[in-house]
């Protein structure tokens, strides 16, 4: 296997293009369906004036929950890149998968019936090479220290209460604003 | 259908509540997409003589081929209706970026027309293959930002793309906005007021076919090198010149461009028309504003030329251009009163340069003492004064005071006022100009006079700003420029700004460049071609040319159809004459291709271009030429008939033959 790397997110430099849903589903799927993009912009408005959006993508976990519970044994790691794979003929759609993954990022193809999730598009991730901003970043595993991981996390989980959006949330990112000024 | 294309138009009658669909391929072959099929359908389904605020008058929204392809900058949707800002009215058109326009055809439609008149107030959501009929007497009343919010809450989705007017739309303010994702454009919101239209709301989750998804990728990375290559050239430059490099936007040629070439290259116009020379400019610089506010970058494609910007005690709002381009046109000093002064307009859905120069105006008539605070209900139009700035928006969005005539057009203010006002009052068919100085730059005057949708600004890249380039060590691209310019035109004047020769051809070259990029759908912000291929017709960081090759390139890929370079050219030119010829049937003549008769009777009254003016005499003979190249009569400025049948259009040649609007007599020069 080559050195394992991950597409590390950091919610707070997306600009809510969704750009990479398009090349994802164009590189996948050969026509251009956000809807069947391995990474999912989740993007919320505040206050009816501006986005904030979160990239949801696979992680590759350590220990996988959608491998743990797949009762097909469709779920396998690849020998090269590290990244967790579906078996589409051995996977027959039942959506244990999806419940199970703690960010959504499994799902199921209407048409085919069968999971798909980000498989890091053997080692060249396409949603990496269009991402300007920096959000998306494709880095050694290793290399990601428990800090960074941390720092991503906790961008991550504050902006996805954002995406929640609840008013009394919506207020608090609203004067953080105000405060940064 | 064929790659690219969603395959469908979906027709809606607000009157009725039905809607009907037909085949985009009757359309695509012959007018490709976009706003050359708008301009198409607004010809064929309007008739002459319909007011802008009839049902009759259709609304025509469409997303180009390239648009929600994956091709970097395919994210454009274009409007296209009877603009009732223009006096007397004629076409119109905006086009705008955002998610509406591939969300539309992910719902599998290319374009939409709306007709008739709701009984009320209504707001049409559209998910995939339904439409519904919302009704929307709870958002009448509120501005854009409450309105996107209870949409959004409504329909339990965020994701949905939201195109709506605020108040001023629903008022018949003339000067409304459409606006979509905190963009808006030209004036025609007030259209859908007056249709009791508040919203159009798409969400698509269908997929698009394309003939060659792995050249689109390879063709994003060749468009992103581009854009990290310019990067990459900006941070140097700001190096060598010590100057600050903004991190904000990051890949955009946007801020700092108009803070440096319209102040260093003296362009830019203070006060109302009165010239560079104000001690204070540097005050109104965007630069350290965005320095100070910028939250966070934002947009809608991966360049991201839009910033989240804050002011404590005012509010959140997402930026572009604005407000950094009038603020001198004012005297303002305080730019975070700018800033709200825009954000208002947002939120009414308002024009901000049709507020901001009839403001210049009416500040400088209570300096010379023509009107007084009891024609401004009380409040001092006093140079710098954001307050009164404030106090017009509010006026006129709520049609309360004397904002009540300027909302229905700065003429009506102006007869109102008197003679001496209207005497002063510097307007293009009643659309009134922007900061941008004309009488230095013969090429744009020529080409803002004779666009059809009366743009308030035409970026004529043919011409440089060789002050600008020398006095920051671009030598060489200013060589370039004159290279080019021998090359393509015979003389190096065709480029130089203030010379009359060979502008004509520029002029055509340009309305061809925006035609394309808006039938494609694909923003002219991001460049496709290579760095040397655009770098001469870059004004300092202005819209990069089109470079054709790489449009047809993308193209290609997309939707698998061959073309060459003239017939590109050709399917710009029949969009162009389609909305000429729409102008033509309602009645206009050369007489209307003009500018304010201001830009030929005052020099520019400082500065390094002191005493420039407009030749009248050499600027008709300008139009005479272009005239003459487009295949147009002389005397009328109206196509021929063989101008028509050249690009297939028989049957408006027929149509206008009819109502007597074809020339009699072939006459060029």
């Amino acid at each position: 296997m080559r050195k394992p790397k991950v597409i590390l997110v950091d919610p707070d430099k997306c600009t809510s293009c969704k750009q990479c849903e398009k090349v994802c589903s164009l590189k996948h799927g050969g026509e251009c369906n956000p809807a069947l993009s391995r990474i999912k912009i989740m993007r919320n408005e505040v206050m009816g004036q501006y986005f904030v959006s979160v990239p949801v993508l696979c992680q590759q976990c350590e220990m996988p929950m959608c491998k743990e519970v797949c009762p097909m044994e469709a779920i396998y790691q690849d020998s090269e890149t590290g990244a967790y794979l579906i078996n589409e003929e051995r996977c027959i759609g039942c959506r244990m998968c999806v419940i199970s993954c703690p960010l959504g990022a499994i799902e199921i193809d209407p048409v085919k019936h069968t999971a798909f999730k980000c498989d890091l598009c053997e080692g060249d991730p396409e949603c990496v090479k269009v991402c300007l901003s920096g959000a998306l970043t494709y880095v050694d595993k290793d290399k990601v220290g428990f800090s960074e991981r941390r720092e991503a996390l906790k961008k991550l989980s504050d902006r996805l209460v954002l995406v929640a959006g609840t008013p009394s949330e919506v207020a608090i990112e609203a004067d953080k604003v105000r405060e940064a000024n | 259908m064929a790659y690219g294309y969603a395959g469908n138009i979906l027709r809606i009658d607000l009157t009725e509540e039905s809607v009907s669909k037909t085949p985009t391929s009757e359309y695509a072959r012959d007018f490709l997409g976009g706003r050359g099929i708008n301009a198409k359908l607004m010809f064929e389904e309007s008739k002459a003589g319909v007011s802008a605020f009839d049902p009759d008058n259709p609304v025509i929204i469409g997303a180009g081929p390239l648009v929600g392809t994956g091709i970097v900058g395919g994210v454009r949707h274009e409007i296209t209706t009877r603009s009732p800002e223009q006096v007397p009215e004629g076409f119109g058109n905006v086009g705008s970026g955002g998610t509406f326009g591939p969300q539309m055809k992910y719902a599998g439609y290319d374009h939409m027309v709306i007709r008739g008149k709701a009984s009320k107030p209504t707001y049409i959501y559209i998910e995939n293959d339904d439409v519904f009929f919302k009704d929307a007497s709870h958002l009448w009343g509120k501005g854009v930002f409450e309105t996107n919010k209870l949409i959004r809450e409504e329909l339990g989705d965020p994701e949905v793309a939201i195109l709506a007017i605020g108040q001023a739309g629903e008022r018949l303010v003339r000067v409304a906005t459409i606006e979509h994702e905190y963009r808006s454009g030209t004036a025609l919101g007030a259209v859908w007021g007056a249709k009791n239209l508040k919203a159009v709301v798409v969400r698509g989750t269908k997929g698009l076919k394309v003939y060659d998804a792995d050249k689109i990728l390879e063709l994003n990375k060749y468009i992103l090198d581009r854009i990290k290559e310019s990067l990459r050239e900006r941070i140097e430059w700001s190096k060598k010149n010590g100057k600050p490099f903004m991190p904000y936007p990051k890949y955009c040629l946007g801020i700092d461009a108009i803070d440096e070439y319209m102040i260093m290259e003296k362009k830019a116009i203070t006060g109302y028309f009165k010239g560079i020379e104000w001690p204070d400019i540097e005050k109104t610089r965007g630069v350290p504003f965005v320095m100070k506010r910028l939250v966070r970058q934002t947009g809608c494609c991966p360049l991201s030329c839009e910033g989240l910007m804050g002011v404590p005690g005012i509010g959140v709002a997402v930026m572009k251009c604005d407000p950094f381009w009038w603020p001198w046109q004012l005297y303002l000093t305080d730019m975070d009163k700018a800033f709200e002064a825009t954000r208002l307009c947002s939120d009414y859905g308002i024009d901000n340069q049709d507020i901001v120069t009839p403001v210049s105006w009416l500040m400088q008539l209570y300096e010379d003492g023509i009107i007084t605070t009891k024609d401004t209900d009380g409040v001092p139009m006093e140079w710098g004064s954001g307050e009164a700035l404030i106090h017009v928006i509010h006026s006129v969005a709520n049609r309360k005071g004397f904002g009540n005539a300027l909302a229905d057009g700065v003429l009506t203010l102006a007869k109102k006022l008197g003679p001496r006002a209207q005497e002063l009052l510097v307007h293009r068919r009643g659309i009134v100009a922007n900061s941008d100085e004309f009488r230095n730059q013969a090429g744009a005057a020529l080409g803002t006079a004779v666009d059809p949708t009366c743009g308030r600004e035409n970026w004529y890249t043919e011409e440089i700003w060789d002050t600008y380039l020398k006095e920051t060590g671009q030598e060489s691209e200013v060589e370039e420029a004159y290279a080019h310019a021998r090359k393509t035109y015979g003389t190096e004047k065709a480029v130089i700004p203030w010379e009359y020769e060979k502008k004509a051809e520029g002029v055509i070259i340009n309305e061809y460049d925006e035609r394309i990029g808006d039938i494609f759908g694909r923003c002219c912000f991001v460049p496709a071609g290579t760095e040397a291929e655009a770098r001469w017709s870059h004004e300092v960081g202005m819209p990069a040319k089109v470079v054709y090759p790489a449009e047809l390139a993308i193209y290609k890929a997309v939707t698998g159809i061959d073309f060459n370079e003239s017939q590109l050219t050709t399917f710009a030119e029949k969009t162009l004459t389609l909305e000429k010829a729409y102008n033509v049937r309602e009645g206009f003549t050369r007489e209307d291709e003009q500018i304010s008769e201001y830009w030929f009777k005052n020099p520019i009254p400082d500065g390094p271009h002191k005493g420039k003016v407009i030749d009248k005499a050499k600027f008709e003979k300008m139009k005479d030429e272009y005239y003459t190249l487009r295949g147009w009569d002389t005397e009328t400025g109206w196509p021929i008939r063989e101008t028509y049948e050249r690009l297939g259009l028989k049957d408006v040649a027929d149509s206008l033959q009819k109502l007597g609007k074809l020339p009699k007599a072939k006459k060029q020069i």
